[in-house]
């Protein structure tokens, strides 16, 4: 009686877990087949379960085609390109910014620590278009928009707060003696962060970047007022499969899994950083 | 000099053309009229006729009058509210345009036994004939969007509304979308768009529009003619074999009044190189190089001599509706947007009203608090 | 002087955020609008505006509706799963890697992807409810489904997160504090209502904390998916101040909607944090 019990239990559990893993993983399927379909395929209705499959909507985005006596360059690697610039800078003047704050907020006895460690915080949660929509007119006058420098600048409101705040989180965990000790010793702060602390919080620090580089590489908002065609990340580029003269929804299904297998390729070895970021770090801080 | 043409279409963001134009980034901008409203109200562009008017900057050649009178009318405003298009500065040279016309399933219409409308009334009369079921496909009487744009207006609402006896502001420039008459054609198309329109078309972008009206289950269109070119194209479009055009249909005081829309060239205000921007719009307009762009796609041409030379007529003739076309250009097309420096956030905020009677909103008052938040949007923009 | 280290990036964060923001609230109290090269202070106007309109009503009710949605959807639904994942099975890992994959993927992205699927005449979603006799749904377009179906959207999203959190929490609750409830005997309920709800108590409320601010200024999904319509309908503030800002070219109104909603999310961050403070002083 208990044992039969227990594997019905068993059996339900099993079929509540496909059932939430064929919820997550259908859209992605369905796109996928969408992305390998003709646009006739896709148009038709009731859906083709059955067709031949092409890679016309890759070679496209990733090659370019020619419609007519016109030759359309491909977008994809280009904002693919300006992604990568932009979330990697973003992540570079994070690190370099972010470890020594986290550092001196974490260790020095400075006034009001907390506060400015909770303003760090707030900024995290501020509507992003609080901040986009006036800093436009700034980055206007500065001659600022569409330019690298200035998105990854700005970028820094998504990614600084939140990589101040995990790793601080983290370095608190370093126990105190572990730096006097190298202070004993003769080391210099810079030596005392880079041979002692980082070392031990390497697995936070690698949470936080990740963390960071997610949000920066994931932001639509904040491309959508300060970055123009020299400079759109993924995200807004995509929008633009909705054109004006068509929308192509093969060309945007293969752009949509060429996003999609780097996320696998990421998720397989974040996963781990990424929840340990989040419950470490913020509950320590 | 290099020359950098934004190829892209800015969804919606009217932000990145203000930098556009203030940043001299770019020199000249192609807008559509209701947006050369806003920029010129704005002080982003400059009106041309001083250039056009320079012996030393344009050339005898260029022959100004062989664009269509209409179309350089609605490029034409004095800047001041309440005056019509036509009269006052000129703040675009047309390059490219497109009058709505009426698109027919013949097939669809012969199996249901309905001739072609000539009235708005024998339009609405005939809807119910044409839903349904023919030979096992889902049928509907009318091909008509309702996405909460300004686009909506502009792609099959203006020559019904119009054709009613309805518009968007009175001389006093207070919007009347909520005039009884206007109520009551509000009421009527909505509820013929709910009943015999397509599914899904509160979200339905013109392009969906267009694709459903391809996909050869729909029977009525009334569309921007520029794009006969696919729905001609047996490869993407199912009614191309069986497709009619008509005049856009009559309204009850037999009024018919079809819309224009058109877009031209303007020059950025604060260009450094006046000159050569003028050169530039003035080359890009030259009769023989419209005509190489018609030949390239561009099916209606502004100027008169280049969409009646032979070899347009040609190339252009397999679209089919040419003297339907030409018929509506020279006596029913017009503007409707009364030009004012509001027009896209008016119409957004006139179809979200449409959209609410769509979900069951009473017209009348829908409409009313839509009149009244236009008349507030107008407002703010032109009082300081 | 070593202390100072942090001052690049406190000053960055200034310049980059601190500064517009203010100049941003400052421009909320004035008549700055795009059309106009001058501005002068007009006080309260833009704020009276916004509460006394029926549309500024509206997307306060939608900004709150559809936290409330995400919330109730989200959390028991995620803690479900976790509860479900914290056992030893054949490929948790693999399973677990599964679940990042939405969440790193720009939320853009998957509100175009759903859009797609959503479509009223010709989307997967209506094919397959046709499939069960069910009749065609609305989705984004309908009066009431456009908000949930933005939900439904966001659930895909972020349940996930919402997962590995609590998945985190429940890890790191010691396993004899669970046996030995088991042998005072105290059945499965109460252990968990009584032990391990308690233990995960901060991990829930981060997850909380995260999903309710990042819904209450939620705008990717609803400008990838309807743009606030139909209607008003998923006009919440975020995506009105959008539109009044670069549509209408209306600044002071957008940046005063904009304040209006940072009042709403700082409340809602500093209750929250007393809360978490004082869940962890529990402990």
């Amino acid at each position: 009686m208990h044992s039969k019990g227990h594997t019905l239990a068993k059996v339900g559990i099993g079929v509540a877990l496909v059932a939430f893993f064929a919820w997550v993983l259908f859209p992605l399927f369905w796109i996928f087949l969408f992305s390998i379909k003709s646009t006739a395929d896709i148009v038709s209705y009731p859906p083709k379960f059955i067709f031949s499959p092409t890679l016309k909507s890759y070679t496209a985005i990733l090659l370019g085609k020619t419609t007519g006596l016109f030759s359309v360059a491909p977008d994809f690697p280009h904002w693919f390109k300006n992604s990568l610039i932009l979330s990697g800078g973003a992540l570079g003047l994070t690190c370099l910014l972010g470890i020594f704050a986290a550092y001196a907020l974490a260790k020095y006895k400075i006034p009001g620590r907390e506060n400015i460690s909770f303003t760090f915080a707030t900024i995290c949660f501020l509507p992003i278009l609080a901040v986009m929509l006036p800093l436009f007119s700034i980055y206007h006058k500065l001659k600022l928009f569409d330019t690298y420098l200035g998105l990854i600048l700005a970028y820094q409101l998504i990614t600084l707060p939140l990589f101040v705040l995990l790793l601080r989180g983290y370095i608190m965990e370093v126990p105190q003696s572990f730096i006097e000790a190298a202070h004993l010793d003769g080391a210099t702060e810079w030596q005392v962060i880079s041979k002692v602390v980082l070392p031990i919080i390497l697995p936070g620090l690698m949470a936080a970047g990740l963390l960071s580089f997610i949000y920066a590489w994931n932001n639509f908002a904040l491309a959508l007022v300060l970055a123009g065609g020299s400079t759109e990340p993924v995200p807004l580029g995509m929008l633009s499969y909705i054109g004006f003269t068509e929308i192509q929804r093969g060309q945007m299904s293969a752009a949509i899994i060429l996003c999609v297998v780097p996320a696998i390729v990421f998720a397989a070895f974040s996963q781990k950083y990424i929840v340990r970021g989040f419950s470490l770090g913020l509950l320590k801080g | 000099m290099s020359l950098v043409i934004p190829s892209k279409w800015l969804p919606d963001n009217n932000l990145q053309y203000f930098l556009i134009l203030k940043n001299l980034t770019f020199y000249f901008v192609q807008a559509y009229v209701i947006f050369q409203w806003q920029y010129s109200f704005a002080g982003w562009i400059q009106p041309l006729e001083k250039f056009l008017n320079d012996p030393t900057l344009t050339s005898p050649d260029y022959r100004f009058e062989d664009f269509y009178p209409g179309l350089v009318a609605s490029h034409s405003w004095s800047g001041q509210l309440g005056s019509p298009a036509g009269g006052g500065h000129l703040w675009g040279i047309p390059i490219q345009w497109e009058v709505h016309i009426l698109a027919y399933n013949r097939d669809l219409l012969d199996k249901a036994g309905v001739a072609v409308p000539q009235t708005l009334m024998e339009e609405f009369a005939a809807l119910p004939k044409l839903t349904g079921e023919f030979d096992g496909k889902k049928t509907y009487g009318l091909c008509a969007m309702l996405e909460r744009s300004w686009a909506t207006l502009d792609n099959s609402f203006w020559p019904p509304y119009a054709s009613w006896g309805c518009t968007d502001f009175n001389r006093d420039m207070k919007c009347v979308i909520d005039s009884p008459r206007s109520v009551e054609f509000c009421t009527k198309w909505v509820e013929a768009i709910r009943e015999y329109g397509p599914p899904g078309t509160l979200a339905m972008s013109w392009y969906e529009q267009l694709e459903a009206f391809c996909s050869g289950n729909y029977a009525f269109y009334s569309f921007p003619d520029s794009i006969r070119a696919i729905i001609t194209d047996p490869e993407k479009s199912n009614v191309a074999d069986n497709l009619g055009y008509a005049l856009v249909p009559q309204g009850p005081s037999y009024q018919r009044k079809s819309h224009v829309w058109s877009w031209g060239l303007s020059m950025n205000k604060e260009t450094k190189v006046p000159g050569p921007a003028w050169l530039f719009i003035q080359w890009s307009t030259l009769e023989d190089v419209l005509v190489k762009a018609a030949l390239l796609g561009n099916v209606d041409p502004p100027r008169q001599s280049v969409w009646l030379n032979p070899q347009v007529v040609e190339a252009t003739q397999e679209y089919g509706g040419r003297d339907v076309i030409q018929q509506t250009m020279e006596k029913y097309a017009q503007i409707r947007f009364t030009p004012n420096p509001v027009a896209p956030a008016m119409g957004d905020r006139f179809v979200q009203a449409l959209q609410e009677i769509y979900h069951g909103e009473d017209a009348q008052k829908a409409l009313s608090q839509a009149a009244r938040d236009i008349d507030q949007i107008l407002k703010e923009t032109v009082s300081r | 002087m070593k202390k100072l280290i942090f001052l690049p990036a406190l000053l960055l964060l200034l310049g980059i955020v601190v500064y517009p923001w203010l100049t941003g609230i400052y421009q909320s109290f004035t008549n700055f609008h795009l059309a106009h090269s001058t501005y002068r202070f007009t006080g309260l106007q833009n704020y009276i505006r916004f509460f006394s309109s029926a549309q500024g009503l509206q997307m306060i009710r939608v900004t709150f509706l559809y936290t409330f949605l995400v919330i109730v959807i989200e959390l028991p639904l995620g803690i479900g799963v976790a509860l479900l994942l914290n056992k030893k099975i054949f490929g948790i890992n693999i399973l677990r890697t599964l679940l990042v994959i939405p969440l790193v993927m720009p939320p853009v992205v998957s509100g175009l992807m759903w859009k797609m699927m959503m479509r009223p005449g010709s989307g997967v979603f209506n094919y397959l409810l046709g499939l069960t006799g069910l009749p065609n749904f609305p989705w984004l377009t309908g009066k009431h489904s456009a908000l949930f179906s933005i939900a439904l959207i966001d659930t895909w999203i972020y349940t996930p997160f919402v997962v590995l959190i609590t998945l985190a929490g429940l890890q790191s609750v010691p396993s004899q504090v669970l046996d030995s409830a088991a042998v005072d005997g105290a059945s499965k309920l109460k252990v968990f209502l009584h032990v391990t709800l308690p233990l995960v108590t901060p991990h829930l409320i981060i997850a909380t904390i995260f999903r309710s601010i990042d819904s209450m200024r939620m705008f990717d999904l609803i400008y990838s998916t309807t743009r606030g319509g139909p209607g008003v309908c998923t006009m919440n503030i975020h995506m009105g101040s959008y539109l009044f800002g670069i549509k209408q070219l209306n600044m002071s109104y957008a940046l005063a909607s904009l304040t209006i909603l940072w009042v709403f999310v700082y409340a809602l961050i500093f209750s929250f944090f007393s809360l978490l403070r004082r869940s962890q002083q529990r402990l």
